[in-house]
């Protein structure tokens, strides 16, 4: 046996069991990292135009499963507040005129839904 | 050539021949942009001339926009005999074989498509300033047109858009909670509807041909309809049609400027709370074309990554709709 220090061979902690490293979003981060940094300076036209809407596409995977969890939560809290079951009844309500005497509200209620999808979809939207 | 080609430069040779002689097809290449539709540009060479063209091609396999080149072809023409900038047609058709596709085939013009780079390069800086009175005028001139020129054409005539746009919400059967919001504020909120023109139907950057003095052409016909002619001036403020720029209309300019030019080129009295009104119904159109597109993914009739990422822009609609009608109702 060697004298070797093996004090950093340590490997970071994960929580994907029982898979291995790297987890789904890192895998996705990988791919995404070797198409805008490696593939897509050598492309041109229709291809590089392709590689980006793939690379954004991956970031829009990415953040989903990072924030999934929490959104659920958010969105049925939200939907709690607004006395709705899921998205298709609150759809329902809305058009029977449910809450035209606090269209307001409702109009902050969706607005917090619609800021979790963007955050996930596009956070370069906000203004 | 990219191995998606549907066809070969010898069909393209073939369709040619008739109208131009012998024909030698050249240079086919594919152009990026167009989500329903392949755009190709090619030169095609003969003894007297050389001439750059453009073919433009249904998407394989969406059938909801079969035809839909063909019937642009025939716009296009009526357009140019009524003094809209819009580019020559050379040949128009249907492909052979199962899965037939409508073609059209056009001059090449120069000069840009590319919003950002339009709203952004230092090139285009004078047309910029030309482009507002520009685009209000072809308006103009498209909203003119009687409509007795487009017999035997199927166009939809738009007389209650609302209720038109919700069955196609409807159709769709995902409901989405805001675009319900958005539809609910609309009726309450709309204004008198003006007499039915022919419209355009996808005015903006991105489907029209800028040189360096400003407008050279209008494209993409291919949702021409009947309907209110204020829809076209409330389309190219939606925000995804301004392209980053803080400036209203298209990018480049504000509702003042748009409302002056086009009332001096039509006529027509336009107000600034009913192109708002058209603003949002613009926006809640987009986003609902977003996930009627991203529909197309989703059920298999197209692999196109590009539609498949349309689907999530929907969440940008919704956000600007929620904040345009909140600034109303606050």
């Amino acid at each position: 046996m060697s004298n070797e220090d093996m004090s950093d061979w340590g490997l970071p902690s994960r929580k994907n069991y029982p898979y291995d490293a790297p987890s789904a979003v890192e895998l996705i981060h990988a791919v995404e990292e070797c198409i805008t940094e490696e593939i897509m300076p050598s492309s041109d036209g229709v291809t590089k135009w392709k590689l980006r809407i793939a690379a954004n596409a991956l970031r829009i995977a990415i953040r989903e499963i990072e924030n999934e969890a929490s959104h659920k939560d958010t969105l049925q809290t939200v939907l709690t507040d607004l006395e709705a079951i899921d998205m298709p009844d609150l759809s329902e309500k809305i058009k029977a005129g449910h809450y035209d005497d606090r269209f307001e509200i409702l109009q902050e209620k969706l607005l917090s839904i619609v800021t979790m999808k963007l955050e996930v979809a596009n956070p370069s939207h906000f203004q | 050539m990219s191995n998606d080609a549907v066809f070969e430069a010898n069909w393209l040779e073939e369709q040619l021949h008739e109208i131009f002689g012998a024909t030698e097809v050249t240079n086919l290449s594919r152009l990026s942009g167009g989500a329903n539709r392949e755009t190709w540009s090619f030169e095609a060479i003969t003894k007297e001339k050389h001439r750059s063209l453009i073919m433009q091609i249904d998407r394989d396999g969406m059938d909801r926009l079969n035809g839909t080149c063909e019937r642009e072809s025939r716009i296009l023409r009526i357009a140019k005999l009524n003094g809209v900038p819009v580019p020559t047609v050379v040949a128009s058709g249907f492909s052979e074989g199962s899965g037939s596709r409508s073609f059209s085939i056009t001059e090449k013009m120069q000069g840009e498509t590319i919003a950002r780079k339009i709203l952004r390069d230092s090139q285009w800086e004078h047309a910029r300033g030309n482009l507002i009175h520009d685009m209000a005028k072809a308006l103009a001139a498209i909203h003119k047109i009687d409509r007795s020129q487009f017999e035997g054409i199927e166009l939809s005539d738009i007389r209650d858009p609302l209720s038109s746009l919700n069955s196609i919400y409807e159709a769709l059967d995902d409901p989405h909670p805001t675009f319900d919001f958005a539809f609910r504020w609309l009726k309450a909120n709309q204004p008198k509807i003006s007499e039915s023109t022919f419209v355009h139907g996808d005015f903006r950057l991105g489907n029209l041909l800028i040189d360096t003095s400003g407008l050279n052409a209008v494209l993409d016909w291919e949702i021409a309809q009947f309907g209110d002619p204020i829809q076209d001036l409330g389309w190219m403020c939606v925000r995804a049609w301004r392209f980053g720029s803080d400036q209203r209309v298209a990018g480049l300019g504000s509702y003042d400027e748009l409302i002056e030019s086009y009332v001096q080129e039509s006529g027509n009295d336009v107000s600034a709370a009913t192109l708002l009104w058209w603003e949002i119904f613009g926006t809640l159109r987009w986003g609902i074309i977003c996930l009627q597109m991203g529909g197309d993914f989703r059920k298999g009739r197209t692999n196109s990554l590009e539609i498949a990422a349309i689907g999530r822009r929907v969440a940008e609609n919704e956000y600007d709709l929620l904040q345009a009608i909140g600034e109303k109702i606050k």
